[in-house]
Order: structure tokens, then C-alpha cells, then sequence
């Protein structure tokens, strides 16, 4: 393959893999290419990064293609390509690796902190110990024909004896001796950092591995990259994917509140405003030939969030939260409510504290349980309405956060349904998979027929779809 | 995959270029810089505040030689501010001072709409520069959508239309640099026009480098020691972590106070450098002593 031919063959796997890439910027890479001097991968990979992935959140993803495609033999994958054997013969030099050489290959790429050179260390690990066991995922022993990316690489981490690589290093480390001239606690930083990147590398090549022995290559890309941020469950986001999230959450608020407070008909001007034209029409002689109209005021959101913090949805309770507290910080006239088994208004701790206290303070002062802490939805929209709805007008909007799960209780739907009737709108953010609804104790189609609208509302994605689209 | 460009590798050059104007890159920095030169591309730059981006600009100034346009974005800013004014009271003392010259409209129009009174904002100056410049775009992110859009238009010609002069193109392409604090999501669009370049934190090799070099004349040991604890304290779940700038002068102020070492009174004393909200202060005085612990021995 020529040079070009090999990109394009590149942004068509990221493509695969879920990056949108332009026409215009793979001609750019394309360009960048024909400029940029190829003798070392840094710079390939800095400036095919620079052309074609423009989002921080997305280098993750790119390098990980990145990885596979090029830092593994190029020329190996090319010649392979329609077989789906891995050439273990032609590798066999990989398999005089052993613990010791990797001790001492592990020690330089730390100390040069090189990404390439772990990843290549990763890559052998990998080869080795499919060697060990016969193959991935079809090898002569029973369990390594079943085992999942998770037993190969505790099997290679053990063969490695990484645990005691490891622990040296950190010794040299702190002795200062790793990296001359490096205070200890930055070059335990940097151990501890490289063996992170080792271990996300050699998972991910064995997960390739794995996926080519079974021959399944449609789901190769899918399964092994790491997601986007927009498309992690809220239920099982980690602490720093979290982070990540929140930074787009004061954007969707903002639009949601914009959003909630539009009227219902489009049109720029509201009645006419008969003083004016009369006014206007002297200058004409008392004919209005102009008329005049009123400028329609957009109506302040009166929003209403009911957001279930019990147990069930408490991942995603955290991170509605958020969103709470930001659409509190875009408007005055946003109301907040907690509930578990009973409702409590919550609007004061967003007002006064900041994000994460204000989550704290409603997680610690809220008065939502009544009972032993079980959620029902029903009661809780009961008390909700019963103490609220003389505040409720045609006006307001209600969001209400939760995922209907009410052990069994009355659903007393009769509830929803009059607030429903008292309000403009009733959205239902639901944090389950959609297949899931119905199941069990959930009772989300009984509340759907009293809600506008019903949306699923696992990530990001489907979060801002709400906001930007749906209604 | 070779190709076969003559002449010595360039990103190197970069590096060693870059170092003399004060500001050190990395692999990417560098290879986005030198890919923004040969592709005639903007550069967005995004990532924390304080990391350098602005500097990035100002530094490739000074490594080119080239002179440096900045517009400050903000919120309301306009075509007005940041393309070209007519210089309004100018043009009425003209029409004052003309009464007695009897000229007709035409003679009057073609005075009045002349580059003489003509205020260019600094896209107008960067575009019609007889050399190239240097163009920084600062925190596009807090300029509104539809600046984002006009500034689209303008970086993807380099030429303005104004109605009574025509049509002004570019002599020469200014290299531009754009930066981001992520407040908001830029446009796809502008994305796809830009490299883009992300800038985090410095490893701590690179901060210490950075330190000595900005700093002159800082004991190695405390320079090392600086590093170490700004480092720790990022690590920790602060608003506002400490950026480079804020590492620089904590570091140049330990030096005027004359202490060299750091200890436990010394941060507490100093800490208003490197933190900057009341919340995230009192955090790190609670943990001062593990800091020291950790970051010092």
C-alpha cells in the first residue's frame, strides 16, 4: 500500500470505530503527510492527531487505533490480511522473553517515559503469553478456550512477574536512582503512570487477539476501544469519566431552560398593539398602514425537577444533581425536589452552597425517607402534589427524574394525572435501558399515559438529544 | 511509511527555536507548529487555563520575528471591534471643514469612504499586513456563536468585503492561533477548519524545565521541590487547580523572600500564590503536613 492509500485505510478505521472525520481534514492528514518528516512515530502520531481528531475527549479512542494500527508490525498485518491465524511462527522470538528481559525492558521504557515503547512491550506480553497458552480463546486447555481478555492478562501480569517489577521500581524510584536528577514522589508518579498505560495496552491487544481467534471481526471494533464520553451509562461511569462529563452540563442547562421557556407558537410578534398603530397611522393621514404589534415576553421556566435519589438510580441521581444545580445557576424560578419514599424541597441548598456540598447537603439534610428507605414514586408524587399544587400553573414545566422502580407499591397514578393537568408539560427522564422497562417492580408505562413525554436517559448523548430535540 | 523530504528534520529546529523565544514544546506542540506554517492552517488551541496557550502565540512571535495581533475575545464582541470601524467624528470634521469647498455628493462620498478614515481592528490589520504576522484569536469560546461563524468566514479566505472600498484580499497568510478554555463547545465547523492542539499540564520533567528556564538563576533543588508540591497539589480535587504560571511566580517569590528551603510555615506563608479560591485554600492547609510528607521526602 502506498502512503496514501494506508491513511485513508487508517481514517477508515476510525471511522469504524466511531469518529466522524471529514473529507476536508483526511486531505489535511493527507497533507501533513506529504510535509512532516516520518522518521519518528511521535511525530506521525502528533500530527495525524493534530489534523483529524478535534476533541480532547476523543484522543483516547484514536490512540488506541492508533496503537494497533500502527505501532504493531505493519507489515505482518498487511501480508495477513484475509487469514485469520495469527503467525505465531514468524514471532517466535518473542518467546525467549522472559521475566527478567521484561524487568529490564520495563525499566527504560519507564525512565525514557516513552508511550510507543510501552506499547510495544504490551504488544510482546501479549504475543508471549498467547504462546503460553496455546492461543486465544481456542487454546488446548478448556479454560483458556472459554477465559475473557481478564484471565490472559492476570496470566500474563503473573508470568511477567510484574507485581515485583513493579515494586523495584518503585524502590529505584524512591531512592531516587530510576530517574537521575527526578524528586522521588514525581518518579512514582511516573512508574505508576507507565504501568497504567502497559496494562490498558496489553488488555486491549488481547481483547484484539481474542476477538480475531474467534472470528469475530465485525465486533472487533466496538468491543476493545474505549468509549466516548457521550455514550458511557451513567450507572457505570467512573469517577474521572465523570468529571469529564460535567463539563458540558452549564451548556445543556442553559438550553434546556431556553428551551422549557418558549411558547408553543413560533411567531416573532404577539397581538397587535392598537395604540401604536393608531399613533402611526397620523402620519399617514389616520390610515394605518402600519400595524403595530406587541412584543411577545418569553415566559420565565417555571421548572420543577422531582430527581429520585434512592439507592436504585444513585449514580445517576449524582449526576442529575449536577444538572440541577447548574439549570439553578442559569435561572431563578427553578425548583428542586428530592424524593425517596416522601418529597422534599431541596431548591435552597443549590442556591447556597456550592455543586458538590449542595449534593452532599441534599444526600445528608433532605428529609426523604419516611419509611425503611425504600423508593415509591407513588406516594412521593402524592405529597409532591398535595403540598405543591397551588403553586403550580400553566406556566411550569415538570421534570421528573427516576426510574419508576416502586417496590411493589401503589403507583396512585391518579397523582401524576392531576398534576399533569395543572401544568404545560411533564417529562419523564427514565436512567434505564428501555428493554429493561416493565420489568419487575418498574412501572414507567403506567405513568407514561399522565407524562408528555417518556425518554430514556442512560448518557450523555441521549441527555442532550432530550434537551436539543425531544420534547 | 517514508517519504523523502530533503533537509534535516525540522521539529527539532522547532524545539531549539521555541526554547530561545522562552517557551518549551513538546513533540506535538512543535509538530502542530510546524504543520500551521506549511499548511497555511489555524491553530485552535484548547486545554486549562494557565498552561500557555496565549504564550504559545506570543513565543512564535518572537521565533519568527513576526509582529504579534491580538484580539481578546468577549462576550458582545462585534464585526465592529474586531474588523473595521469608520471613524465617525472624524468624517464630521471633515464634512465641517469641506462646507466652503461646494464638492458635489459623489466627491464628498469618495473622501468620506477612503482607507483615511478607516479605523482597522486587528483582523483588518492582520489581513492586510504587508509581512506576516502572528494573529491570536484569545478565548474564542467567550466570543458568541455568531462571531464563532464570522470568524469562520474570515479564516477560511482571508479576505473581507467592505461595502465601499471592495473586496481586500490577503498578501500573505497570517499564522493564527486560536485559543480555548472549553467554557463551550466550539463549533464542528471551526474545529474542522483548525489543527488542533491540546495542551495539559506538563509532565513534571517538562515543568521543571520550564521552571529553570523561566526562572533564572533558581537552585536546582528548589526548583525540583517546587515542581513536587504543585504537583501534589493538582492531584488533589480543587476548583481551581494550580496552573504553570501560578508554579513561575510562586517560584520567583520563594526566591525574592531569599528562603531556599520549603517547609510546612513557608507554604502555609506563600500558599495564596498557588491557590487561589477560599474553598480549595483552606483544603490544602488541612492536608499540609501529608503534603509535605509526601511531595518533600
Amino acid at each position: 500500500m502506498s502512503v496514501d492509500e494506508q491513511l485513508l485505510d487508517f481514517v477508515g478505521r476510525l471511522r469504524a470505530s466511531g469518529l466522524q472525520i471529514s473529507l476536508a481534514e483526511s486531505k489535511d492528514a493527507l497533507e501533513a503527510l506529504q510535509v512532516v518528516p516520518l522518521e519518528s512515530a511521535g511525530t506521525l502520531r502528533a500530527a495525524l492527531k493534530a489534523t483529524l481528531v478535534k476533541k480532547e475527549s476523543d484522543f483516547r479512542l484514536f490512540e488506541a487505533v492508533f496503537d494497533e494500527y500502527f505501532t504493531g508490525s505493519l507489515a505482518m498485518r498487511m501480508t495477513r490480511d484475509d487469514t485469520d491465524e495469527e503467525p505465531f511462527a514468524e514471532e517466535a522470538d518473542y518467546a525467549m522473553l522472559g521475566p527478567a528481559d521484561f524487568a529490564v525492558m520495563m525499566r527504560e521504557a519507564v525512565a525514557s517515559g516513552t508511550h510507543d515503547d510501552l506499547v510495544a512491550l504490551a504488544l510482546m506480553a501479549a504475543e508471549g503469553i498467547g504462546m503460553m497458552e496455546g492461543g486465544f480463546g481456542r487454546g488446548s486447555k478448556a479454560v483458556a478456550a472459554m477465559a475473557g481478555s481478564g484471565y490472559y492478562v492476570f496470566r500474563a501480569m503473573e508470568w511477567l512477574d510484574i507485581r515485583d517489577t513493579v515494586n523495584r521500581l518503585e524502590e529505584l524510584a524512591r531512592e531516587g536512582y530510576l530517574i537521575p536528577g527526578m524528586p522521588p514522589v514525581l518518579a512514582l508518579d511516573r512508574v505508576r503512570e507507565s504501568l497504567e498505560r502497559f496494562r490498558e495496552a496489553l488488555e486491549r491487544e488481547i481483547r484484539r487477539r481474542i476477538a480475531v481467534a474467534r472470528g469475530d471481526r465485525q465486533d472487533e471494533g466496538k468491543r476493545r476501544l474505549p468509549a466516548r464520553p457521550e455514550e458511557i451509562d451513567f450507572t457505570g461511569a467512573t469517577l474521572g469519566q465523570v468529571q469529564e462529563m460535567r463539563r458540558v452540563l452549564p451548556a445543556l442547562a442553559r438550553r434546556l431552560a431556553a428551551r422549557l421557556a418558549r411558547k408553543h407558537s413560533m411567531g416573532k410578534s404577539g397581538r397587535v398593539d392598537f395604540r401604536s398603530t393608531i399613533r402611526h397611522s397620523l402620519s399617514y393621514g389616520g390610515v394605518p398602514l402600519d400595524v403595530k404589534y406587541r412584543r411577545k415576553v418569553p415566559s420565565k421556566p417555571e421548572l420543577f425537577i422531582l430527581c429520585d435519589i434512592s439507592g436504585s438510580v444513585r449514580t445517576f441521581s449524582t449526576f442529575t444533581l449536577q444538572l440541577v444545580y447548574s439549570l439553578h445557576q442559569q435561572f431563578r424560578s427553578v425548583r428542586s425536589f428530592a424524593f425517596i419514599d416522601r418529597v422534599d424541597e431541596v431548591t435552597d441548598y443549590f442556591n447556597s452552597y456550592d455543586v458538590d456540598e449542595a449534593i452532599e447537603q441534599v444526600y445528608r439534610e433532605a428529609l426523604v425517607v419516611d419509611g425503611d428507605g425504600h423508593s415509591d414514586v407513588g406516594r412521593a408524587l402524592e405529597l409532591f402534589y398535595q403540598e405543591f399544587h397551588d403553586e403550580l400553573s400553566p406556566k411550569s414545566s415538570v421534570l421528573i427524574l427516576s426510574d419508576a422502580r416502586n417496590n411493589s407499591m401503589d403507583p396512585r397514578t391518579w397523582a401524576l394525572e392531576s398534576l399533569h393537568e395543572r401544568v404545560k408539560r411533564v417529562y419523564w427522564l427514565n436512567p434505564e435501558p428501555r428493554d429493561r422497562w416493565e420489568t419487575g417492580d418498574s412501572i414507567i408505562d403506567e405513568y407514561t399515559d399522565h407524562c408528555h413525554s417518556v425518554h430514556e436517559c442512560r448518557n450523555l448523548k441521549q441527555l442532550s438529544d432530550f434537551v436539543y430535540r425531544g420534547s | 511509511m517514508g517519504n523523502s523530504r530533503p533537509g534535516p528534520d525540522p521539529i527539532p529546529e522547532i524545539k531549539e527555536g521555541m526554547k530561545a523565544a522562552d517557551y518549551l514544546c513538546d513533540d506535538n506542540i512543535a509538530t502542530s507548529l510546524f504543520l500551521a506554517g506549511e499548511l497555511n492552517k489555524p491553530i485552535l488551541a484548547e486545554g486549562p487555563a494557565g498552561v500557555g496557550k496565549t504564550d504559545l502565540a506570543k513565543a512564535y512571535s518572537r521565533y519568527g520575528g513576526l509582529p504579534l495581533i491580538r484580539l481578546q475575545c468577549y462576550e458582545g464582541l462585534d464585526e465592529a471591534k474586531a474588523l473595521y470601524e469608520w471613524n465617525y467624528k472624524k468624517q464630521l470634521l471633515r464634512i465641517q471643514a469641506d462646507r466652503s469647498r461646494d464638492l458635489t455628493w459623489e466627491q464628498l462620498e469618495d473622501d468620506l469612504f477612503s482607507e483615511d478614515f478607516l479605523l482597522p481592528r486587528p483582523l483588518l490589520k492582520a489581513i492586510t499586513s504587508d509581512g506576516r504576522v502572528v494573529l491570536l484569536v484569545d478565548e474564542v469560546d467567550k466570543a458568541d456563536v455568531e462571531f464563532e461563524a464570522f470568524l469562520l468566514e474570515v479564516l477560511s479566505d482571508f479576505q473581507v468585503s467592505i461595502p465601499e472600498l471592495g473586496t481586500v484580499t490577503a498578501r500573505q497568510i497570517p499564522f493564527v492561533v486560536l485559543t480555548s478554555n472549553r467554557t463551550r463547545d466550539l463549533s464542528e465547523a471551526l474545529r474542522r477548519r483548525c489543527l488542533y492542539l491540546f495542551i495539559d499540564f506538563p509532565d513534571p520533567e517538562r515543568e521543571l524545565e520550564i521552571v529553570r528556564l523561566r526562572v533564572p538563576g533558581v537552585a536546582e533543588g528548589l526548583a525540583r521541590r517546587v515542581v513536587a508540591v504543585v504537583r501534589y497539589i493538582r492531584q488533589m480535587d480543587l476548583k481551581k487547580v494550580p496552573s504553570i504560571s501560578e508554579t513561575l511566580d510562586w517560584a520567583r517569590s520563594i526566591m525574592v523572600l531569599g528562603r531556599d528551603v520549603i517547609d510546612e510555615d513557608m507554604i502555609a506563608e506563600t500558599l495564596s500564590l498557588l491557590v487561589k479560591e477560599q474553598k480549595d485554600l483552606e483544603k490544602v492547609q488541612a492536608n499540609i503536613k501529608s503534603l509535605v510528607r509526601q511531595a518533600l521526602t
